[in-house]
């Protein structure tokens, strides 16, 4: 029973905060995707999407690309290999925990 | 332990999919498609005047089964739907969602009907196959029952294609209904033999998809806004 309240502990900090985790739980669905389709699904407004984009780029979990289509800029995101796996085990622990 | 299907990060699994019928495009595409077949159709009948116009029904048919199925998603995903809710690219729409197995399940149940219909009528369809035009055979009730078979057929491929969208106009289930009654209703309605049953019947589906992917637009284009250009 210890063991399985203590892998509560072990979960990823960064993707267990809210706003993250809705960010790399539907980058894990999609190819990828732009910000304004994050902002539209996650209901975040934009200083707080973009925070949380800077911090799972800064983690390596994400990759951010400035491009434009057309010539409206547009802010390309996808998940990385290295995310991916953090999901995968976030879930792993997760479900252990309960 | 917890079940996959309590995880929360799994109930993220359809949203993809959802975004994809958010737009009512690939139920117009699907309506564009079989209007032309319809069309097409009605302007190969010999005998009157639009017959005159039958090398329109080629470019039709062109246009409804090579182009509106590859064009149409895709210029309103670029122009309406992208510049409003965002670019989605799909990793691979086999993954996206368990419903596309429930898909292939109830297409699979469907067809093995209209085979089991199909064997049934068999003779009949024989019949109609070596009919002269001067005088077509009258169409038996087993031709007729898989004229009318036709929008079930259909059905799991709206349910597909408006899973995302279902829930949020619940009108979609009442056209679905008529989608599988509609047909039924043409062919025991609609005087005539096979081909003569057969062109209303797609007329009907092509309408059906066609409005409920233009109430689908019209409903999402009044409900989201382009963004206001700013820092991202």
């Amino acid at each position: 029973m210890n063991e399985q309240v203590r892998a509560i502990s072990a979960l990823d900090r960064l993707i267990h905060e809210p706003g993250r985790l809705m960010i790399v739980a539907l980058l894990a669905q999609v190819k990828e995707c732009d910000f304004l389709y994050l902002l539209h699904e996650t209901g975040m407004n934009k200083g707080n999407l973009s925070g949380h984009l800077t911090r799972l780029e800064q983690a390596g979990y994400i990759e951010i690309e400035k491009t434009y289509r057309g010539k409206v800029p547009m802010t390309v995101l996808r998940l990385t290999p290295a995310g991916s796996a953090a999901l995968e085990q976030y879930q792993k622990t997760l479900r252990a925990a309960f | 332990m917890v079940a996959a299907d309590n995880d929360p990060t799994q109930r993220y699994s359809l949203r993809p999919l959802q975004y994809e019928s958010i737009d009512g495009a690939n139920e117009i595409s699907q309506g564009t498609m079989f209007l032309c077949l319809a069309l097409a159709s009605y302007l190969a009948l010999p005998g009157t005047w639009l017959w005159q116009w039958r090398v329109g029904g080629y470019i039709l048919l062109v246009i409804g089964g090579v182009l509106a199925p590859r064009y149409i998603p895709k210029a309103i995903k670029k122009h309406v739907t992208w510049p409003r809710t965002g670019y989605v690219a799909y990793r691979n729409a086999m993954k996206t969602s368990r419903l596309v197995v429930l898909f292939i399940v109830a297409l699979i149940v469907s067809s093995i009907i209209s085979l089991a219909v199909v064997h049934q009528i068999m003779p009949d369809i024989r019949a109609v196959a070596s009919h002269s035009a001067i005088n077509p055979p009258a169409i038996s009730f087993n031709l007729k029952l898989l004229l009318g078979s036709f929008g079930l057929l259909s059905a799991p491929l709206y349910l597909m294609m408006t899973v995302g969208s279902i829930r949020k106009y619940p009108w979609k289930w009442f056209l679905l209904v008529l989608m599988v009654l509609g047909p039924i209703g043409i062919t025991f309605r609609v005087p005539g033999d096979f081909l003569e049953r057969i062109r209303p019947v797609i007329l009907y589906l092509g309408l059906a998809w066609f409005a409920s992917g233009a109430a689908t637009l019209h409903s999402y284009l009044r409900h989201t806004q382009p963004p206001t250009p700013s820092a991202e």
